[in-house]
């Protein structure tokens, strides 16, 4: 395979982080902290997806707390681990579709507004299911990912080796970075970039506005629909208050703009940056409050550096073509 | 019972229809969705708690948070000069990483418990012949309806008030016909902030104050601003009433727990019936 130019120093980045569990010495907690950065780096790049097209999602909260759910529910009634999670994005998908058709045409921040809200929507569901989803109380005690095998591996995380979450999450990972990655090169990503640019203008060339912003929306949302199971079968509990909060609407927006939202790595470098920062250092000294971080980091991006840290260090370096990668 | 709730709907309206108030004053000069809204509020709201917690009266809360709303919207308005576009999307984004901000903030000050204030003066009950109402419940309601009316009267009968609504109708019309663009957007956030200022400290006779309560109000002002369309300072009281009442009535018969739902789904639904948004009828956008 030949390498893509100057940006093979990114696919070394990959490799490294696909070997650091091993090289940490397989501490529980480290692997663990890595495991949420590698999710986390997905749900930003996902919640990119839409950006890239000029939609700011303020909800999707909606979308991971209905995977998170609908892959707990099917696992806890006896479904497989990867038709769970599938179930669980899937069920998001769904919901997307018909956001997409009531709200779709939307524009600009009235498109924001109505997303602000979209999580409430879910949430009343879960709360009133009871006898499906525990209502408020929430579910507990999940099974865990359960032994599978990948590429004659037994993964089983059952033996409490969290090396084995740790390769799940980067598989997913890395399944959906190729995705996004081949996706910013075809015809898709340049037409969203045009979307969202100038929409007359892309209307004008045939770019379909509708068609292309609806597909963003539903990738969006599968994908974090199946951040939400693996994240349900990381911690093994939900609580509804909590999967739809405001919390999960933010932090994957906020990883993606200090990131960088344009580009496909950005998110994962925002993600390792934030989540390991938040873990060691804001948990500790700002036991209840440690949120704060992902607030400051979002205003400071907005107002200093809004292309994302990533450019602005590939910037710094001489090198910001690889930013566009 | 049911002449009770319209009352308890009716006095909360006018508080929701005195926060919106606010919100479309700023929002009309400055275009910003303002996420921080309902947590700029809780400002005046925790400086009313922390002064009955230690002792001192509960009016004085009041200049003390309108001097914070002051600062904090005079800080926040040249932060605002920093946002680069697309404006309005970074905007929205901006405050929403102040809400978290401040949310935190409220969170390690003053924990995260449930608080109500339970002032002396306003408790006990007022006999209206029908039926009783607190003190408390009637405070606010003298409270924000006359600060609505004067702001009302400021905006419609004074030639000041005829700018500032020119500025948010039209910029550039406004600016051509020799109105001080600049001076007016500054007297509308100074007036917005004032506003916040005084609701604040109201915030805590008529809600449960948590870190986390500002979201709602910020949803409510919201929805107000787009249901009465902005600049309006009329008809925003109307809007509010119309919340209040529904709020009070879904509340009493549904349970608390929609509330956040139904919020969503009226937010939602205007959003489609009125895509144009706030600008209808202003031919912008």
């Amino acid at each position: 395979m030949k390498l893509p130019g100057p940006g093979y120093r990114l696919w070394l980045v990959l490799l490294f982080l696909a070997f650091l569990p091993i090289a940490t010495g397989q501490d529980e907690y480290r692997v663990s902290v890595l495991s949420g950065a590698i999710l986390l780096g997905l749900l930003g790049q996902a919640w990119s997806l839409m950006a890239r097209c000029g939609l700011i999602s303020l909800g999707h909260a909606a979308f991971f707390g209905i995977g998170a759910y609908g892959a707990a529910v099917s696992r806890t009634s006896g479904f497989p681990l990867i038709p769970s999670l599938a179930f669980g994005g899937a069920l998001a998908l769904i919901f997307s579709m018909t956001f997409v058709g009531l709200a779709g045409r939307l524009k600009g921040a009235y498109f924001a507004l109505a997303t602000l809200v979209l999580a409430a929507v879910p949430k009343a569901v879960v709360m009133n299911w009871r006898s499906v989803t525990g209502g408020s109380e929430g579910l507990f005690g999940l099974p865990s990912l359960g032994a599978i095998t990948i590429l004659g591996m037994e993964m089983d995380p059952a033996r409490n080796r969290l090396i084995e979450y740790y390769m799940i999450f980067f598989a997913v990972f890395l399944l959906a970075s190729v995705i996004w990655w081949l996706v910013h090169r075809s015809r898709f990503g340049m037409a969203s970039s045009a979307l969202r640019i100038d929409e007359t203008a892309a209307r004008s060339l045939g770019i379909s506005p509708t068609r292309y912003k609806a597909t963003a929306i539903m990738a969006s949302a599968l994908f974090t629909g199946i951040g939400g199971g693996l994240y349900a079968f990381q911690v093994r509990y939900m609580e509804p208050n909590y999967l739809f909060s405001l919390h999960f609407s933010a932090i994957p927006l906020v990883v993606a703009i200090f990131g960088g939202m344009s580009t496909t790595w950005g998110p994962l470098i925002g993600a390792l940056i934030l989540h390991t920062l938040d873990e060691f250092v804001f948990r500790r000294f700002f036991m209840t409050s440690h949120e704060i971080l992902y607030g400051l980091t979002l205003t400071a991006a907005i107002l200093l550096f809004p292309r994302g840290i990533f450019k602005a260090i590939m910037k710094m370096v001489g090198e910001e073509r690889i930013a566009y990668r | 019972m049911f002449l009770r709730l319209l009352f308890l709907g009716f006095s909360l309206g006018t508080f929701y229809a005195l926060v919106s108030l606010g919100f479309s004053l700023v929002f009309g000069v400055t275009r910003i969705f303002n996420l921080a809204y309902g947590e700029l509020i809780l400002i005046g709201a925790y400086v009313a708690y922390w002064f009955v917690r230690n002792g001192l009266p509960f009016v004085a809360a009041f200049p003390v948070s309108i001097a914070l709303l002051l600062v904090a919207g005079w800080i926040m308005t040249h932060l605002g000069f920093r946002i680069r576009q697309p404006y309005v999307l970074n905007s929205l984004l901006g405050t929403l990483g102040l809400a978290i901000i401040l949310q935190n903030l409220y969170g390690s000050l003053f924990g995260g418990d449930y608080h109500l204030l339970n002032l002396p003066s306003l408790s006990g009950r007022i006999d209206l012949g029908l039926f009783f109402v607190s003190p408390g419940k009637f405070a606010v309601m003298v409270t924000s309806l006359t600060l609505i009316i004067v702001t009302h009267v400021f905006m419609t009968y004074t030639d000041t008030g005829l700018r500032i609504r020119a500025t948010v109708q039209n910029r550039e019309a406004a600016l051509l016909s020799g109105v001080d663009v600049r001076r007016m957007s500054f007297l509308a956030n100074f007036l917005g902030a004032a506003l916040v200022g005084m609701a604040g400290p109201l915030f805590v006779t008529v809600h449960y104050l948590y870190p986390l309560a500002g979201i709602e109000i910020t949803l409510l002002a919201i929805l107000i601003t787009i249901l009465v369309g902005v600049g309006r300072t009329g008809a925003v009281i109307i809007g509010g009433i119309v919340l209040g009442i529904m709020e009070s009535l879904t509340a009493y018969y549904l349970g608390g727990e929609w509330q956040e739902f139904l919020i969503a789904l009226a937010l939602i639904l205007m959003l489609i019936i009125r895509p144009t948004g706030l600008l209808h009828g202003h031919g912008e956008e």
